[in-house]
């Protein structure tokens, strides 16, 4: 029931975009299609859901307080120390799609290499280790961080593909629309805080 | 000291291990497969995937023009390529439709990962390189020369709009520098008969667009430097920009230098057969000074009836008859508007890329085909 719980908070009640405003930057590029926002979202998720309970090692057994030695305090290294496995994994994922799906590769363009700095990738990591999550709790948590992104995302993405048919104000067009829709977005996940 | 000293320690080693396993990753990812180019259903290459095409070729000492060194910015590298792969941006800007969908792409921004088959123009085959000698230099204009070179002991045999690549080698004058060996395409303006073992090119100073800094072109610097009698090491002929053998009335357009291949192909036409098709040619220059050739074609104005010759300025102000102040375009425009039938004439373009993109959109609006428009783009 717990870890029931744990997915619904990740994916709705604390959906990283929606409600905690975490990775706007590529949530707004890539959502531009349909076909790109389920590639990004699927390297978000992956990248997401390894990165975090890697970290969540790294955490528990580098960097907390007494876990090396009990005068030993590293935990100030988490940002610099999670960043860089984060870089090194999506480094990783981005030669494993360049070499099975070169179309997608091509698609997700710079964008791939840009998970780097997702501040959704980082958060979720951070997320878990102030909240003393259990791995399996990390690993939960994260993924359905992740799906949550990813379903806000692809939400966004297919609302954008019906504006385009639509008469939007000339100045609102393109970025300008998608904040409003991002907007009340959020407002109608809202809805969904008081569940858990 | 030791509370600096080991969280360096770790933090250096946790990275050197995230290295080492990315080492390993891309090692193990990075594809060894071998894939095979055919070249013209005919010669076969054998490469890994994913390396760059236009390297690929060129190590074939197939000589595929490129002046701008891989960077997707000259648009010299095409080829046709099949099954055709995802057109870049890059890409969509220099090639039309029709060529797209034909397959045909920019070598330099392509990286097989299968087997392909490659079509290289002909053209492509049979230039050659040479060394030629500088045998003249004219200035026709304050930016504008006219180079004649003497080819040493190949012929060329070109066709009027053909152009050659100019190898233009490091060098340093004055306070420019150049530390890149690179090439440029010029054009040809003599046409086959005129001059013997020589070919003229009509070249324009690609002057700084802000004095304060030196900014000049690279080729162009290098190439006003050269007198008479430099060699030169050549590259072609090279190009597609060839005019349609049939009496449909043409309407030349250009601008600028793009006066070259324009001058080559109008002669060239009128030695070889003087057919009663109309001919008009329409040239846009700067100034009064810059319009290169003028006497030469309002001597062919007289001579045919035929052929008519249309100047405008589009930055002086001249008391004459004969020369509007506008941009080119739109003055052939007003033409065509009073012309019966736009859509059966053929355009031959040339000039800077600005020309070439506002007259396109011009031809197109008044209903003309894109494949009645043949152009040279000069980036
Ligand atoms: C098929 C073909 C045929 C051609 N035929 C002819 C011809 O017959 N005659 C002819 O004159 N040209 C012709 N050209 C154009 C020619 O190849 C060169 O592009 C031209 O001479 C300029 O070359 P460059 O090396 O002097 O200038 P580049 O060094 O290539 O620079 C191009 C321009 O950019 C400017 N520039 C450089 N750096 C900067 C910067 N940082 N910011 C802003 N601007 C900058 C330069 O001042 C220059 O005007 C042809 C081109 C093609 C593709
Ligand atoms: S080499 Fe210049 S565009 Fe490819």
């Amino acid at each position: 029931m717990h870890y029931i719980e744990l997915i619904f908070q990740g994916i709705f009640g604390e959906n990283v975009v929606l409600a905690l405003f975490l990775g706007l930057c590529p949530f707004l590029a890539q959502s531009k299609r349909v076909d790109s926002a389920i590639g990004l979202s699927g390297a978000v998720i992956t990248v997401m859901s390894i990165a975090t309970p890697f970290n969540w090692l790294v955490w528990n057994f580098l960097l907390k307080p007494q876990a090396i030695s009990p005068e030993m305090d590293l935990s100030f290294m988490r940002f610099i120390v999670f960043i860089a496995t984060i870089a090194a994994l999506v480094h990783i994922l981005e030669k494993l799609i360049k070499r099975f799906s070169p179309p997608l590769y091509q698609q997700l363009g710079i964008y791939l290499p840009l998970i780097t700095v997702n501040c959704a990738v980082l958060g979720t990591s951070l997320f878990t280790v102030e909240r003393e999550h259990s791995f399996i709790e990390s690993a939960i948590f994260a993924t359905s961080s992740a799906i949550g992104w990813a379903v806000a995302c692809i939400i966004l993405a297919t609302v954008r593909h019906k504006i385009r048919a639509s008469n939007v104000p000339e100045n609102l067009r393109g970025a300008g629309i998608a904040f409003i829709l991002t907007g009340l977005m959020a407002m109608a996940f809202s809805a969904f805080n008081g569940l858990v | 000291m030791l509370q600096i000293f080991i969280p360096t320690l770790i933090f250096t080693a946790f990275i050197a291990v995230l290295t080492t396993i990315l080492i390993f990753c891309y090692k193990l990812l990075s594809s060894q497969k071998k894939i095979t180019i055919t070249i013209n259903s005919d010669k076969k290459i054998k490469t890994i995937a994913d390396e760059n095409l236009l390297s690929v070729i060129q190590q074939e000492d197939i000589l595929l023009p490129s002046s701008c060194g891989g960077k997707g910015t000259c648009g010299l590298c095409q080829c046709q390529i099949s099954p055709a792969p995802n057109a870049l941006p890059t890409e969509k800007s220099f090639l039309q439709k029709k060529e797209l969908n034909k397959g045909v792409r920019l070598a330099c921004q392509q990286q097989p990962s299968n087997d392909i088959e490659l079509t290289i123009p002909a053209y492509v085959l049979n230039a050659k390189k040479m060394s030629a000698t500088i045998s003249k230099v004219t200035s026709l204009s304050a930016r504008i020369r006219e180079f004649t070179i003497r080819l040493n002991d190949k012929t060329l045999n070109y066709q009027p709009g053909d152009y050659i690549l100019i190898d233009i080698p490091k060098f340093q004058i004055g306070k420019f520098k150049n530390d890149e060996e690179t090439n440029r395409a010029y054009s040809i303006s003599s046409f086959p008969t005129e001059v013997i073992n020589e070919i003229k090119l009509t070249v324009t100073f690609a002057a700084s667009p802000d004095t304060n800094v030196l900014l000049d072109g690279i080729g162009t610097t290098w190439l006003f430097d050269q007198k008479e009698g430099s060699e030169i090491q050549i590259s072609g002929p090279f190009g597609e920009f060839h005019l349609q053998d049939n009496d449909k009335e043409k309407c030349f357009i250009g601008g600028g230098a793009g006066i070259a291949p324009l001058r080559s192909q109008i002669l060239h036409h009128f030695q070889q057969s003087q057919g009663s098709n109309k001919i008009t040619f329409w040239y846009g220059a700067r100034d009064a000074e810059s319009l290169v050739y003028e006497e030469e074609f309002r001597k062919l104005e007289k001579r045919y009836d035929n052929f008519e010759y249309f100047a405008s300025l589009s930055e002086s102000n001249e008391n004459r008859q004969d020369l509007t102040k506008s941009y080119i375009h739109t003055e052939t425009e007003k033409y065509l508007q009073n012309h019966p039938a736009p859509e059966d004439v053929e355009y031959y373009l040339c000039g800077p890329a600005p020309m070439i993109d506002a007259t396109t959109q011009m031809l197109i609006n008044l209903g003309v085909d894109e494949e009645s428009i043949y152009f040279d783009n000069f980036g």
